[in-house]
């Protein structure tokens, strides 16, 4: 009797450290990955923010009782003079605010829309209404998306985590959807990620080449979609592979990616990462 | 045969017995220790560094303000937790077991790795020290006076079994207790508590405590509601608590 109560603990230790040892050897691996895949959110704009400080101390309950100095003092502040620079405040889009705090977008996606961390779509200058349309569709669970390895949900899921509450009820509303697609629409989209190491210009050419059927569509370079339809140049590479065998593979079957399946149909992973190697270092910012 | 038995499981069981709850609960190594003892060593600063790990927590917190809001305060309808307040040993605590997906929560889990916290603040790093002074950071900054509470008919059965089951880990006041790592409860909202009770019940928190989920084992839905409705509405020491709901958080602007 005792024995097997025994038994099964020790199993369940087992099976403990395995998770344990498991979860080490993900932390390593994070620790250590040379890619650095993904970019900064500023949140080292050392200017004007930290003017504002030593204000600060009174109402900082553990910090009162010590004489600490202003934080203003700092090298990397006597350095940056673009606060005093700055003109008076100019009148600011509602979708702006938006963005930076009920819908937590600054997050995910960059300041301004340019920056995104991990594999997330930059959305700077993104079409407007294709952009209502996505966003109303992760909320809803419509798009879905492929699963993501590290999180074992479908890769809109975190997106939705922070637009819909925990009841189902959205966190924000048609109105400021349309707000937030009004004002990231005419945002500078985003510079080319640069890889480390150039891809190979065969893989480009031939990215090029398989990017000709898709012109009637997206576009000359992918810059000049029909109305309603994605700007893809100049995407992240991870995110346009990823998202071409989602559409492929109808992980991802929302709005319109149905008109799109006989193009990527069949096409391999191999031919998929030439065109987003291809995509990726296209500057939407030059003409 | 069964003498053999005996003893192998005897020995087996005392070793698993001493180690399997506390492993699964609060598993030390790795970066959270090491966050910890360079908290730890915070306190023996000089006010110059201490002003100096300040700015660092205000840089890495910026990333989290997306979501938190920059005063750590959350959002009543209990998607974002607030976190001001909180013990800095804690929030490592939980940032380590979001990380090690003890915590299932795809959307906060990119921004508990370390590649991104360098991303957000690449002046401070991503490692220990980093997480160790936005965690001081955010104890430090005052907490909402204003949070949301649940339907308020059933608080004397709230108070009642608030005394009997949680005051000996998270304290008279649900103020918690920091070197133990039981968190700062009162004054959460109401709808994050009862997510979180729920999922700490049901075993969907693969870090919650075993002895807490033994002690609330057999608490109905009616229950659950009353102690979590009695806990949003404990009120924090009032020097650890912002003097204005509309106060806004000057480190930022
Ligand atoms: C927690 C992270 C997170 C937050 C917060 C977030 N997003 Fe996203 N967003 C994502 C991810 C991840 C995707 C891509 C999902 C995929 O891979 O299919 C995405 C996709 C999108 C897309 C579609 C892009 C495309 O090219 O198809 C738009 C538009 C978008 N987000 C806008 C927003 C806006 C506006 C907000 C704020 C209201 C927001 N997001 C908040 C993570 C986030
Ligand atoms: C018939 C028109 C059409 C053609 C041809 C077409 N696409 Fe698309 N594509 C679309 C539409 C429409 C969407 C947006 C789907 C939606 O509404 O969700 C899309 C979406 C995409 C996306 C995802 C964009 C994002 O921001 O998430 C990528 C990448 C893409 N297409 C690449 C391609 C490539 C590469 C080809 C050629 C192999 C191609 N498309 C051919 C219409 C087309
Ligand atoms: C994209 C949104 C987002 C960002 C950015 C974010 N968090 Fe979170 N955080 C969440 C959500 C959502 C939860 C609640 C998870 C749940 O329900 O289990 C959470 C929970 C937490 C908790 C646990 C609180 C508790 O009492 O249970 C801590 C601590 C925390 N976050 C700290 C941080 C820190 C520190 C950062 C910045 C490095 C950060 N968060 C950035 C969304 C975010
Ligand atoms: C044996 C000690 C113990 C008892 C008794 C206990 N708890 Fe806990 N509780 C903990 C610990 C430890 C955690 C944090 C687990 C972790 O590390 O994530 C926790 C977490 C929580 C959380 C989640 C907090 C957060 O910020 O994520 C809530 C809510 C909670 N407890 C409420 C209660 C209530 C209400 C009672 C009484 C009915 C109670 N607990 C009894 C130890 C206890």
């Amino acid at each position: 009797m005792h024995f097997f109560r025994f038994a099964g603990q020790f199993a369940i230790a087992l099976i403990i450290s395995i998770l344990g040892i498991y979860a080490i050897s993900v932390l390593v691996d994070v620790a250590y990955d040379p890619t650095g895949s993904s970019e900064i959110i500023q949140a080292n704009n050392t200017g004007d923010k930290m003017a504002a400080a030593p204000s600060k101390q009174a109402s900082q309950p553990v910090e009162v009782a010590k004489p600490v100095p202003a934080v203003a003092n700092t090298p990397t502040q006597a350095t940056t003079p673009v606060a005093a620079a700055k003109p008076k405040k100019k009148k600011r889009h509602p979708g702006r605010k938006i963005y930076l705090r009920k819908g937590a977008c600054a997050a995910c996606h960059g300041r301004k829309g340019q920056r995104a961390i991990s594999y997330y779509p930059a959305i700077a200058g993104q079409d407007k209404k294709y952009m209502i349309a996505q966003i109303k569709d992760i909320m809803s669970g419509k798009r879905k998306g492929g699963i993501d390895a590290d999180t074992g949900h479908h890769r809109t899921e975190s997106m939705r985590g922070a637009l819909v509450n925990p009841e189902g009820a959205f966190r924000i509303t048609n109105d400021d959807i349309v707000q937030l697609a009004s004002w990231l629409k005419d945002l500078p989209p985003a510079k080319p990620k640069i890889p480390e190491t150039p891809y190979p210009a065969e893989n480009i050419a031939t990215g090029k080449k398989l990017f000709k059927k898709c012109v009637s569509c997206h576009g000359k370079e992918g810059r000049k979609p029909l109305k309603g339809y994605p700007f893809i140049a100049g995407q992240k590479r991870e995110y346009i592979f990823m998202q071409l065998v989602d559409i492929r593979d109808k992980a991802r079957s929302n709005g319109k990616s149905k008109l799109m399946l006989p193009f990527v149909k069949k096409l391999s992973n191999e031919q998929i990462a030439m065109i987003a190697e291809y995509l990726s270092q296209i500057d939407r910012s030059k003409k | 045969m069964t003498k053999l038995k005996l003893i192998l499981g005897g020995a087996l069981a005392a070793g698993i017995l001493a180690s399997a709850p506390v492993m699964a609960w609060n598993e030390g190594g790795g970066e959270k220790d090491e966050a910890t003892k360079i908290y730890e060593t915070f306190k023996k600063k000089t006010p110059e560094e201490l002003a100096k790990i300040r700015k660092d927590g205000i840089a890495v917190y910026e990333i989290c303000s997306a979501c938190h809001l920059t005063e750590g305060w959350g959002s009543k309808d209990g998607t974002f937790p607030q976190i001001s307040g909180q013990p800095a040993t804690v929030i490592i605590k939980q940032l380590a077991d979001i990380r090690a997906k003890n915590r299932d929560n795809p959307t906060m889990y990119p921004f508990a790795l370390p590649k991104e916290i360098k991303n957000a603040a690449p002046e401070v790093g991503g490692g220990p020290y980093a997480i160790a002074a936005v965690a001081r950071y955010i104890e430090n900054i005052p907490m909402n006076p204003d949070p949301g509470v649940g339907a308020g008919t059933d608080l004397e059965h709230g108070a009642k079994l608030y005394k009997d089951n949680c005051v000996k880990c998270h304290g008279e006041n649900g103020e918690g207790h920091k070197t133990k790592f039981f968190p700062l409860i009162q004054g959460q909202h109401y709808k994050y508590l009862l997510r979180q009770f729920e999922w700490i019940r049901d075993g969907k928190r693969r870090n919650a405590n075993p002895d807490m989920i033994k002690q609330i084992n057999g608490f109905t839905e009616k229950d659950m509601k009353a102690v979590v409705d009695y806990v949003s509405r404990m009120k924090p020491a009032s020097d650890k608590v912002a003097k204005s709901k509309d106060w806004l958080n000057p480190d930022y602007d």
